[in-house]
């Protein structure tokens, strides 16, 4: 189950990269041309991770994409060069927690194994 | 009678596969109002300065155009005196929303804080030129809707992990449960 929410804000990021394409009314995310690769890339690197079901892949997939909203939000408070707006920051904020409980969420399991196992 | 009547209320979204998946729709449509409206909160200014405009501009309706004078007093006395601090709060705020709705997390949280920020924008506009009362009001029906369906518990990170959290009893997830 936790894999297929994996792979699904995988797939999310993957498809987020579309907005590159996107301008108007319906453009909900501005992502430059760096900013659709780090959605791209870090998508493909969430759905892996599903795939294969590996906790530390999750983690570091939410982890990067918590960095890359980090290092968004800094470049946008200097202006210059973007790699995205306040709705990608949003975007990859959302898609990092996610991320980031998922692969906690075995940890969380231990925790009621071990509990059950004392009682 | 009545609890009949509720159960098979509550029955259609269990049963009923579309009236989850219009749930998640309707879940996902609202994250994406937040996204896209977190893109006109330019930091470090938020358009305070000589020519004020975006978000200060609107926070400046609550006093140029008040709905409520309790609040209008709050914004001309608190608010505006410190707009960097509130500028950078909604920027959080808001993202946050955008967020955990997109990702159906803590999404009975989010919805109150959805209502709650949805309040704070009406007290702000809804007296300013050009507004239409009931975008306002659609929007706060909107999370009252994500709120009262927990909509987070289809095709979100709440309906993954519920379980899981109450089968725990540490209490961040019985916290979990709860906002849930």
């Amino acid at each position: 189950m936790t894999a297929r929410a994996t792979i699904a804000i995988g797939v999310a990021s993957l498809v987020s990269g579309l907005f590159y394409f996107v301008q108007g009314k319906f453009q909900f995310v501005w992502l430059p041309g760096v900013g659709a690769a780090i959605a791209v890339a870090l998508g493909l690197l969430a759905c892996v991770a599903g795939w294969l079901g590996n906790r530390l892949l999750t983690l570091a997939a939410g982890a990067a994409f918590l960095l890359a909203a980090v290092v968004l939000m800094v470049l946008l408070v200097r202006g210059g060069f973007l790699i995205g707006n306040g709705s990608a920051f949003s975007l990859w904020l959302g898609l990092g927690v996610g991320l980031v409980t998922l692969g906690l969420a075995d940890r969380l399991r231990t925790v009621v194994g071990s509990t059950e196992g004392n009682m | 009678m009545a609890q009949n009547s509720a159960a098979a209320q509550a029955d259609i979204l269990a049963s009923s596969r579309l009236s989850r998946e219009l749930i998640v729709v309707v879940r996902i449509g609202v994250a994406l109002l937040w996204i896209q409206n977190v893109s006109w909160k330019d930091p470090p200014t938020f358009g305070e300065g000589p020519s004020p405009s975006g978000l200060y501009a609107f926070t400046r309706y609550a006093v140029e155009f008040p709905v409520f004078p309790p609040y209008t007093w709050l914004v001309e006395h608190l608010v505006l005196p410190n707009f960097a601090f509130f500028g950078w709060m909604v920027l959080l705020v808001e993202s946050a929303l955008g967020a955990f709705l997109l990702i159906g997390l803590a999404t009975r949280l989010w919805a109150l804080v959805g209502i709650a920020q949805t309040i704070a924008i009406a007290l702000s506009v809804l007296n300013a030129p050009n507004e239409w009362p009931w975008s306002y009001l659609l929007m706060l029906l909107a999370h009252v809707a994500l709120f009262a369906t927990a909509a987070g518990r289809y095709a979100g990170v709440d309906g993954v992990l519920r379980p899981r959290w109450q089968a725990s009893t540490t209490r961040l997830a019985t916290a979990l449960v709860r906002v849930s």
